[in-house]
């Protein structure tokens, strides 16, 4: 293997502990973001690497400049060392996909066209799920690809997601169905294949949600959990509270804005800085923070800034994976 | 503050529509506030709050999802609330009342009252498929929403009731919800599977057979059972529910109901606001009202900071700065995002008729700036409700 950068051994270390890391966290965390962001890294750091869309319009090929993501994959960035592709799974494709890979591709159209799918999913609680993992899954086991990235669904819907295998099992499925879960369920309870990389915002909600999915997918789904991944930080400024000490009562239009920005951006950090305790006392699992980046916009520069904050991280990470290994 | 004339004003019902963690919650309370200000008797219908706004409304915890009560069940958790507030005590006749969806309980009280008989009822009350419709198809927590909107809507205690829509996938799904539900128990397949158990020699489809064998073969015969038990026991029910999806489909397309899109100023949500307007233009419900959450705040001097020569080093500077790049860059994305409403409601206008008046709306717009510490009480609430 072609030279790589000495810090980035260890990142890659921890972006090869599975094959498949599960993004999940509620709306509005900046998931997609995440996703992304661990896609360059992971590109970067020289590894085969492919994205995967699950929800519709969502906004994963936005800073590759791609507005919808095809089924099948496409470059998102120039292939160097390391390669970055992305796709898209819907349920309907995927059951498609799964009839004709059995013989029965003339039916499957008509199912998913008809809405008779939605009688099977009423009558199989998650199989629209189940057929989305068993995708997954398939990819896992024929592509060549170094390390496949998941944005999953918001975060209640992703443990009704990885629960899809198990639940069907239970509810007593039969058949291919039966089949495929059992599949699903190996794959998703193998540690070297699969782990959740729970994103958050250090806010209360969504600091409150992490921590319920994060014992929701250990308990009920038994997944393994990655990092977690606190997004939206706010960063300092070295001297903010000085200079706002050094204003005192100076009350001229321009000391006026600058006290209120200063008082808002050290009442955010401190804010911020409770829930993240919170969330370190409730739920103790390494953690990655991701800076609040100040535009609006997703685009390839604010994911580049970001890679440049998560790889020291993801190698610190890599470092102490190593350490663990007996040697 | 001089206030025009607002949603609240306009609407004898609101839909709340926007993506995951833009605020909706909090929003469709203030909104509320805002309406029993006004002086209106306002129910605001909230899906799942946060802990801390659960206890600013005095409303009780939600259910868990897959927990559901006995045949019959009370339905405490869709039983609105009247709270206290400034809207009661300053002469105004203002009144907020606050009840929190219970899609499960709303969903039983609707098979008891379509059911024939109390054994049809239990019946299907007690099939194992009814019991996960509420998580398994989707649209129904939207249409449990709906329904319980026009029972709040032709209750005589209330005159505006605003709508919290279920955190889904696509904040339209509501909207299309009654069709879907109607399709769905009056599916033809069921019709063939039923045949043979009605003992019909009427001719099925072959692909219809075909596609019964398809799902016996994925699934297998042990929840195929169940599926003809939950429509043998729904049998002669379809009628009076698709009549009800009619009229709880005739309430949101009616001028009374205005949709209300709530968005935060990223890319991402605009990205599913843009989606969400237009799929709602299509079917000629247009955005009455945009709002815009957590907004940067303008601390004033933006010329200012924004003109200012960059390499300058003054901490109090580079931060006030970097909070006027930001809300620029958002004020850029939230007008490209408004003009394309504008425009599509403006492209309505020719094939304005059934609608009404509606076609015609101009879009309001209302901007709400992020607090440094997130809204905790009423008093916040009211704050907010300052806006509208």
């Amino acid at each position: 293997m072609p030279a790589i950068p000495s810090g980035l051994v260890s990142a890659v270390d921890f972006l090869r502990s599975s094959r498949i890391l599960i993004v999940a966290g509620k709306g509005g965390v900046g998931k997609t973001t995440v996703g992304a962001t661990l896609g360059v890294a992971s590109a970067r750091s020289g590894l085969d690497t492919l994205l995967i869309e699950l929800e519709g319009h969502s906004t994963l090929g936005r800073p590759f400049g791609i507005d919808d993501l095809p089924y099948e994959d496409v470059d998102l960035i120039e292939p160097g060392e390391g390669r970055l592709r992305g796709r898209r799974i819907t349920p309907d494709e995927a059951l498609v996909d799964y009839l004709s890979g059995h013989g029965l591709d003339r039916i499957g159209g008509r199912l998913a066209q008809t809405g008779t799918i939605d009688v099977v999913a009423t009558a199989a609680p998650g199989i629209r799920d189940l057929l989305t993992l068993g995708k997954i899954r398939q990819i896992e086991a024929t592509e060549d690809v170094d390390l496949i990235i998941v944005d999953a669904p918001a975060a209640g819907h992703a443990v009704t997601f990885l629960r899809s295998a198990a639940g069907l099992s239970e509810a007593g499925a039969d058949g291919p169905v039966k089949e495929q879960a059992d599949l699903v369920s190996q794959m998703l309870s193998d540690d070297a294949r699969c782990q959740v990389v729970l994103v958050s915002l250090a806010e209360e909600t969504p600091i409150t949600e992490v921590i319920e999915t994060a014992y929701s997918l250990e308990d009920d789904v038994g997944i393994a959990l990655g990092p977690i991944v606190i997004n939206g930080l706010m960063p300092s400024i070295d001297g903010l509270e000085a200079g706002l000490d050094a204003l005192r009562s100076s009350r001229s239009k321009l000391n006026n804005a600058r006290r209120a920005a200063a008082n808002y951006r050290l009442t955010r950090r401190s804010s911020q800085a409770a829930e993240v305790e919170r969330l370190d006392v409730e739920l103790p699992l390494p953690r990655i923070d991701l800076p609040m980046i100040f535009r609006a916009g997703l685009d390839e520069a604010s994911i580049d800034e970001l890679t440049d904050v998560l790889l020291p991280q993801l190698e610190a990470l890599g470092r102490a994976t190593n350490d663990k290994t007996p040697s | 503050m001089s206030k025009n004339e607002s949603v609240i004003d306009r609407a004898d019902v609101i839909v709340c529509l926007g993506a995951g963690g833009v605020g909706k919650t909090t929003t469709s309370a203030s909104l509320a506030i805002a309406g029993a200000m006004a002086g209106r008797r306002a129910v605001v219908l909230t899906v799942d709050p946060a802990r801390r706004l659960a206890d600013a409304l005095g409303i009780a915890e939600p259910t868990s999802d897959g927990e559901r009560r006995g045949l019959g069940g009370t339905d405490w958790g869709n039983e609105p609330r009247l709270i206290d507030g400034p809207w009661d005590n300053d002469g105004q006749d203002g009144e907020l009342w606050a009840a929190m969806l219970d899609p499960a309980a709303t969903f039983d009280a609707l098979i008891t009252e379509h059911a024939a008989t109390p054994s049809q009822a239990e019946a299907v009350l007690g099939n194992r498929l009814y019991q996960n419709l509420t998580s398994t198809l989707s649209g129904t927590n939207e249409y449990m929403a709906a329904e319980r909107l026009r029972a709040l809507h032709l209750d005589d205690r209330f005159d505006l009731v605003i709508v919290d829509t279920p955190p889904s996938q696509h904040a339209i799904d509501l909207l299309d919800s009654p069709g879907r539900l109607s399709r769905f128990v009056d599916h033809r397949l069921y019709r063939s599977i039923l045949a043979p158990k009605r003992g019909l020699m009427r001719a099925v489809n072959a692909a219809t057979q075909l596609a019964v064998r398809m799902i016996n073969r994925l699934i297998g015969t042990a929840l195929l059972d169940d599926v003809i038990d939950f429509f043998a026991a729904f049998e002669g029910m379809d009628e009076g529910f698709r009549n009800r999806a009619a009229e709880v489909d005739e309430l949101l397309a009616s001028s009374q109901t205005r949709y209300v899109l709530i968005s935060a100023a990223r890319e991402t949500a605009i990205a599913e606001s843009t989606w969400t307007a237009t799929r709602l233009a299509e079917r000629d419900r247009p955005v009455d009202t945009l709002i815009v959450n957590r907004l940067t705040p303008d601390f004033g001097a933006s010329d200012l900071a924004l003109s200012e020569d960059p390499t300058d080093d003054d901490p109090l500077d580079a931060n006030l700065r970097q909070f006027a790049t930001l809300r620029a860059s958002e004020r850029a994305l939230i007008d490209t995002l408004a003009q394309r409403i504008a425009g599509q409601t403006s492209a309505g206008q020719t094939n304005a008729g059934q609608t009404g008046d509606r076609s015609t709306i101009d879009l309001t717009i209302v901007e709400i700036e992020e607090r440094a510490e997130p809204v905790a009480d009423l008093d916040g609430l009211v704050d907010i409700s300052d806006a509208f």
